[in-house]
């Protein structure tokens, strides 16, 4: 995490704390979806962009965003578990984690990301902590070819 | 136990010592004699000057055989090994050399490793073969070294140029392939510098503000001009005065010194130039040797000191030259390739004070600072980086042999403070990168990514502080060590790869006080109370064949491209970059010339900076307060330079060279150039008008092949190197 998006997360808690709502309000989220990692050997399927937007209600994660770029057609979009902002969860150090759930990628080589998730609590506080990334995974990227790590927007 | 059964189980140790690998079968492999014999004059060319002409690995390149090229390949195929190199190499120019000549080099790699030719050349539509069915890793003294009567002539002084890209003496093999133009050694151009004054112990303390005599202009390692004549105002207006194309080969890291009016420039294969600093006229060429390579052996800084230039050179050698004539007057041997010292030289009070690099193979030597006569070239003493069994230090690698203690390199020539008589140097990481691969467990590693600080005359310690205990990910803290007050306070502060910025009290070696200025997620905790970093519990525990995330990765953060210290402003000025990796630590072979680096890696950008790899950052010394910080796409591969005009210069990977405002970071002008604005820029003045001198090139290391990769869409020059010196000054 950035030292402004740390800062980002205090005040958020400290305006969360101040407002009384009866019910907690929405918290958002995005991210960049820049390629997974890639030598040179690798980097001409690992292109793309891609930008998201994530918001979280309760315990439901509402995801929705854009992609574009990609060599190839988008085949799937994953939510997973990191081990922290910017590391991925693979037990190996691969690229992918622990599943979060899968969103709808309506394919191609740009297109958009769409889904809602319903998350345990264990999930809420890893999102929380920037823990939680979207792989998007393509045909020639079958193991990922874009991701992206949730955050709070000024975190960029 | 009966003798049979002794036999069984000796047999069985030796089978389980052996390896897997070291018994696997060798056989013929899909390719000809006349491929290896090709392959072996093309991975001279274009590949040893990374990998090493014994393929053990250097730097960022992994060892081409051994365990780490059977961790890497052993269950890959030929294809695979093929379709890898000829899409990703060479480094900065993947995919551009001939369909024959990566499968040649493939063959040649495959041959070194134990497979036998067989009739059937190897094309990219052989059908694969499993590496591990016809090469078993172990180096093939025959193929690496070829008959006799097929090696060219060496080059030597005044010899004639080797025509086929062999190794010349150098351990790593010349950049200059079939076909090169001749490149021959020695005094190629005689002259004699008519103004030169000779250069003292107070003109080293106390410079005039027309001259840079060192890397980073003072003792204090500033990397600052207190010249005045440009200004914000009136940087716009800056116009080329001259420039020169340096040598072709190797990299560009250089410094240019210039004193009274006369530019002393390293260039590349250890040619030392004195040119007229007016006009760019050449007065005198020593071309030392051996031929650069391709990618490495920048020479950073050289240092002049009376009447003499000293110059550590890429074989790792120490020269002093005639400053007046550029005639050699001594040579001394530091270490033997494939150790070289590109660093740059430090001189205190006739002494010569160099450190050492190429220590990531295990050696009976190791790695050390150490000090030389100026006047006859004697050793006159060396501090071992890598502590060894019984001096102090020497517990803290987890009882590995002293052999296997790779790494410490000292890659930055030290800083001085003339009132305290001591200097600081920085040491690199041990190696190779991973603690997995080193053995080496939870243990410190001293003086692995450690300050020192020695006495000059006895090279004896006086303290030592360390930065990251048992550094795992190439995040090693080797940089530039700035002398800077704080009223009565003398600090010494540095930046490493982990971008953490660090204050020590210069006489004691406290720790004062730290920064972060860049995201990093590979310490859990960083305490700013006591200094003490922690690494993730799964870098802790890291295996090898895994791999690890590491933002910042060996980019840094910080690397070699200095920061500035602007003394009317009090404030650094640090080039920083923005990437990560994923490190996968290798086996290495535990023997004499084993290890290495022995990391794979791949790249990622950092999350959150929307790709933006260069960073620039300016912080106040006193308060550790951010003054402001601007980022963008490329990266930097220059230090900054800042002068008492208020502006600070600095170059990048897309070959832009910028002024900024001191105060502000605001971009006031730029120029572009032929290739990556690389190395050292100074300031320098010559009868009342200040110039502005930079240098262009290739072959940065770290901070210049992850955005090679990173950043598809920058386009640099792939043909000739680009190397050169432009010089900037007002109109007038």
């Amino acid at each position: 995490m950035t030292f402004r998006g740390r800062n980002t997360y205090v005040l958020a808690l400290v305006l969360g704390l101040l407002a009384v709502p009866a019910v907690a309000a929405d918290v958002q989220y995005a991210t960049a979806l820049d390629p997974v990692a890639f030598d040179n050997s690798t980097v001409k399927n690992t292109v793309g962009i891609g930008m998201v937007t994530g918001t979280l209600s309760g315990s439901t994660l509402t995801v929705s965003g854009t992609y574009s770029g990609l060599s190839s057609a988008a085949t799937a979009a994953h939510l997973l578990l990191g081990q922290g902002y910017g590391i991925s969860g693979g037990p190996t150090g691969g690229l992918d984690g622990a599943p979060v759930g899968d969103l709808a990628v309506s394919g191609g080589t740009n297109g958009q990301i769409t889904g809602s998730l319903k998350l345990n609590a264990a999930q809420v506080k890893a999102l929380g902590q920037g823990a939680v990334y979207l792989l998007i995974t393509s045909t020639n990227a079958p193991k990922g070819n874009l991701w992206g790590w949730l955050h709070l927007p000024d975190n960029n | 136990m009966s003798r049979l059964a002794t036999r069984l189980v000796l047999s069985a140790a030796i089978i389980g010592l052996g390896g897997a690998y070291a018994l696997a079968q060798t056989g013929t492999g899909p390719f000809t004699q006349a491929q290896v014999t090709a392959g072996r004059a093309d991975f001279a060319a274009n590949c040893a000057g990374c990998h090493g002409p014994a393929l053990a690995g250097a730097g960022d390149a992994p060892a081409l055989t051994g365990a780490t090229f059977n961790g890497s390949w052993a269950n890959g195929t030929t294809k695979e090994l093929w379709q890898f190199i000829s899409t990703s190499m060479p480094y900065g120019n993947a995919g551009n050399l001939s369909a024959d000549t990566y499968t040649n080099v493939v063959a040649y790699i495959l041959a070194v490793n134990g497979a036998k030719p067989g009739d059937k050349p190897f094309t990219k539509d052989s059908t694969p073969v499993k590496i591990s069915t016809i090469a078993n890793g172990q180096a093939v003294a025959a193929v690496l070294t070829p008959p006799a009567a097929a090696r060219p002539a060496a080059a030597t002084p005044g010899a004639a140029p080797a025509g086929e890209g062999e190794a010349q003496g150098d351990a790593r093999a010349p950049a200059r392939g079939r076909g090169a133009p001749p490149f021959p050694l020695g005094q190629t151009v005689q002259g004699t510098v008519k103004n030169y004054q000779d250069v003292t112990d107070d003109n080293l303390v106390h410079p005039s503000d027309n001259d840079w005599l060192m890397g980073r202009r003072t003792y204090q390692g500033w990397s600052y001009s207190p010249l005045k004549q440009i200004t914000p105002d009136n940087v716009n207006q800056l116009q080329l005065q001259w420039s020169w194309a340096m040598n072709p080969g190797g990299a560009v890291e250089v410094t240019p010194i210039v004193h009274n009016g006369i530019m002393f420039l390293s260039n590349t294969s250890n040619t030392v130039q004195a040119l007229d600093a007016k006009t760019g006229e050449l007065i005198w060429e020593n071309r030392l040797g051996p031929v650069s390579t391709v990618a490495y052996g920048g020479t950073r800084s050289i240092g002049l000191y009376k009447d003499k230039v000293f110059v550590a050179t890429t074989d790792a050698k120490i020269h002093a030259l005639d400053a007046r004539t550029g005639k050699t007057v001594w040579t001394t041997t530091i270490d033997v390739p494939p150790k070289s010292e590109t660093g740059g030289v430090t001189i205190i009070k006739g002494k010569v004070l160099t450190g050492l690099m190429g220590c990531d193979n295990f050696s009976k030597t190791g790695c050390y600072i150490s000090a030389y006569d100026t006047e006859t070239g004697k050793q006159l003493w060396k501090f071992q980086t890598n502590a060894q069994t019984g001096q102090p230090g020497g517990d803290t690698w987890n009882g590995i042999p002293d052999e296997l203690r790779g790494g410490t390199d000292t890659w930055i020539a030290g800083t001085y403070d003339p009132e305290l008589n001591t200097t600081y140097w920085g040491v690199a990481q041990s190696k190779p990168w991973m603690r997995a691969s080193r053995g080496t467990g939870g243990a410190s590693t001293l003086y692995s990514s450690s300050t020192l600080a020695l006495d000059p005359d006895s090279g004896k310690l006086k303290w030592y502080f360390q930065h990251s205990p048992g550094e795992s990910l190439d995040l090693d803290v080797v940089f530039e060590r700035l002398l800077i007050d704080h009223g009565d306070q003398k600090t010494v502060m540095t930046i490493g790869k982990d971008g953490i910025l660090w204050k020590l009290d210069r006489v004691t070696g406290k720790y004062l006080g730290l920064k972060q200025t860049v995201f990093q997620n590979v310490f859990s905790k960083v305490d700013e109370k006591t200094g003490k970093v922690t690494y993730r519990d799964d870098i802790i525990g890291q295996k090898t064949n895994q791999y690890y995330a590491s933002c910042p990765g060996p980019e840094g953060g910080h690397d070699w491209p200095a920061t500035s210290y602007n003394q009317p402003t009090d404030l650094l000025i640090i080039p920083e970059s923005q990437s990560c990796v994923m490190m996968m630590g290798r086996d290495v072979d535990k023997k004499i010339g084993g290890g290495g680096t022995a990391g794979s890696q791949l790249f990622y950008f950092m999350p959150g900076t929307n790709q933006n790899m260069g960073r620039m950052f300016a912080v106040n010394t006193t308060t550790m307060q951010t003054a402001w910080t601007w980022q963008q796409r490329s990266p930097f591969l220059s230090a900054v330079v800042s002068t008492g005009g208020g502006v600070a210069f600095v170059g990048d990977f897309d070959r832009h060279f910028k002024a900024m405002d001191v105060k502000t970071g605001k971009i006031l002008w730029q120029t572009r150039l032929g290739q990556t604005v690389e190395g050292y820029p100074v300031s320098f003045a010559m009868d009342g008008k200040q110039y502005i001198a930079v240098t262009t090139g290739t072959g940065g290391g770290s901070p210049e092949q992850k955005p090679s990769t990173l950043l598809t869409d920058v386009h640099r020059p792939v043909e000739g190197n680009g190397h050169q010196v432009y010089v900037f000054a007002l109109p007038g």
